[in-house]
């Protein structure tokens, strides 16, 4: 064992801070040598300490370099922020259960009294809740609602894609024919039946729906344009899980969806992108299995106005396409359009051919 | 649900920063204090309440000094309670050590590993026997009493030549200008 006597005659303020680094388990000199101190530290002999451990965690961090131990750190940390997440979910429905369990006895008479009264109001008066308020508002909102224009939006269920060529609906059934795509199609609105729906084939060209409420019109690619009074006349193919309950004009749905759906109202949160408009958010979930619906549906509506934002379809089955999809409506103007715009003259040359089909 | 979508993308946007940031926070820490396992669970702890201070957070400001403000107070509360340990630097001393953290984490580098890779060159350029006992320390992750019994050299001899080791350590570091220093 040796002994270097040019090791000594070191800065008083290095040696307790390296005493600090370097103690072992259980080493009480370092204890005493601070316990010993006379005098505070100033602020430069502090700073000077700080500096020395500041190197100390450096070795320590470049002498850490496996990078299962970081991994392992990071891991056990966001287990806990899963673990962490799901009490406390558990955690507010406990407060909000044990707030309503320590009301005092007077209150709770009082309370309860309170609460029969509600109730005989709500169901006299009041849609049964805030859920269904929201949807017969929305309902009564597309009666007095202005034009609006919304952009369909089809998108690959499990990695949110989406995928033009995934989503072709049987438009026309000649083979030569291509097929209208849905997605990023326009829909385009006033009150309730009037409605135009400009979809695209894949090759650019227009496929255009639409009715002036009266009167029903297809037109497409270099063909006659078809007119007819019939109600049920060049109706969109649907998926089969929509053809019940979707029609364009959006109040027909929201009142199936009322009606057959449990609907949770879920409060404001923003949609999607638009991160600075919170509009009131509904989660229908099918009541019944037989019902041919999707099996959740998604609804965003203005929290004052109850104007449809946005409907999300889940699990929708394309055609020719098992991967399941989610099909949305998102609104994206609510310009006035031209008053002719719903008929189908607006939207090809004066001198195209048109078939007007009889009954 | 919207609510949980929103929850899961929040989450793995917060691993990614906590991914960057572990380094540099494991370095505060361990700069701060001697226990390891107690340096681990505060580790965790800080992160723990950043993520549900998450909405508190200006996005507009670093998240370094953020997250170091956290473990701060952590580190303070820690200190108070456990009376056997010690912090020789003090709580102002946590501000001055952050700012240090700060200067290294804002040098060029992807990683933090990246931005003290000068400290690898200040050991190579150590002297032999001051290499040795950082080598022995640090990478083999002995204790002073076991390396005298390696070495053969007194105990206090084996602390004298790693504290003049990180004492010149902290010299090149200054002078390559990875360690600032700061006015008083």
């Amino acid at each position: 064992m040796t002994t270097d006597p040019n090791e000594s005659g070191t800065d008083p303020v290095d040696q307790l801070s390296n005493k600090w680094i370097d103690a072992e388990p259980g080493d009480s000199e370092f204890n005493e040598s601070v316990n010993e101190a006379s005098e505070p530290l100033d602020k430069k002999q502090l700073r000077r300490a700080a500096d020395v451990q500041l190197v100390h965690a450096m070795l320590m961090g470049i002498a850490e370099n496996s990078k299962d131990v970081r991994q392992s750190r990071v891991n056990k940390l966001m287990q806990s922020i899963r673990a962490d997440r799901q009490k406390q979910t558990v955690e507010k429905v406990t407060i909000s259960l044990k707030e309503h369990r320590y009301i005092g006895p007077a209150i709770k008479w009082g309370t309860a009294a309170m609460i029969i009264i509600g109730i005989t109001i709500l169901l006299t008066s009041l849609p049964p809740n805030k859920a269904m308020a929201t949807i017969d508002q929305m309902i009564a909102a597309i009666e007095n609602a202005g034009d609006r224009t919304y952009r369909i939006i089809v998108r690959d269920q499990k990695t949110g894609r989406r995928d033009r060529q995934s989503d072709r609906f049987t438009f026309q059934r000649s083979n030569r024919q291509e097929r209208a795509v849905l997605d990023g199609a326009a829909l385009y609105l006033r009150g309730r039946g009037k409605y135009v729906l400009y979809r695209y084939t894949p090759s650019g060209q227009t496929v255009i729906n639409g009715s002036d409420g009266q009167t029903n019109w297809l037109i497409r690619p270099r063909r006659a344009v078809l007119v007819s009074d019939d109600p049920q006349a060049f109706r969109i193919p649907m998926p089969e899980n929509l053809a019940n309950l979707l029609t364009l004009d959006f109040s027909e749905t929201l009142q199936q969806i009322r009606e057959r759906y449990r609907i949770k109202y879920l409060g404001t949160v923003p949609v999607e992108q638009d991160q600075e408009t919170s509009c009131s958010y509904l989660h229908a979930t099918r009541q019944n299995r037989k019902f041919k619906g999707p099996r959740v549906i998604r609804i965003w509506a203005h929290p004052d106005t109850g104007l449809l934002r946005r409907i999300e379809f889940a699990d929708i089955q394309l055609q020719g396409n098992p991967e399941p999809k989610k099909l949305i409506f998102d609104l994206r103007d609510q310009k006035q359009l031209a008053d002719n715009w719903f008929t189908h003259t607006a939207h090809h040359p004066e001198d195209a051919e048109v078939d007007v089909l009889s009954e | 649900m919207q609510f949980g979508k929103k929850q899961n993308e929040a989450q793995a946007v917060f691993e990614i920063l906590v991914r960057e940031n572990e380094a540099m926070l494991m370095t505060y820490l361990r700069a701060t204090v001697r226990n390891q396992a107690v340096v681990e669970d505060l580790f965790q702890e800080t992160m723990l309440v950043a993520w549900r201070k998450l909405n508190e957070f200006d996005r507009s400001c670093p998240f370094g000094p953020w997250i170091r403000g956290i473990a701060s107070k952590l580190i303070i509360a820690h200190f108070r309670k456990a009376k056997s340990d010690i912090m020789i630097t003090g709580c102002d001393t946590l501000e001055y050590l952050s700012q240090l953290i700060e200067h290294i984490h804002d040098r060029a580098g992807d990683t933090w590993e990246q931005k003290i890779d000068a400290l690898r060159l200040c050991i190579d350029a150590l002297p032999d026997h001051y290499q040795h006992v950082i080598q022995l320390r640090y990478f083999e992750d002995q204790p002073t009493s076991k390396i005298s019994d390696i070495t053969k050299i007194a105990l206090e001899t084996v602390r004298k030549r790693l504290q003049r080791a990180r004492s010149q350590l902290l010299d090149c570091l200054k002078r390559k200008k990875v360690v600032m220093e700061i006015s008083t």
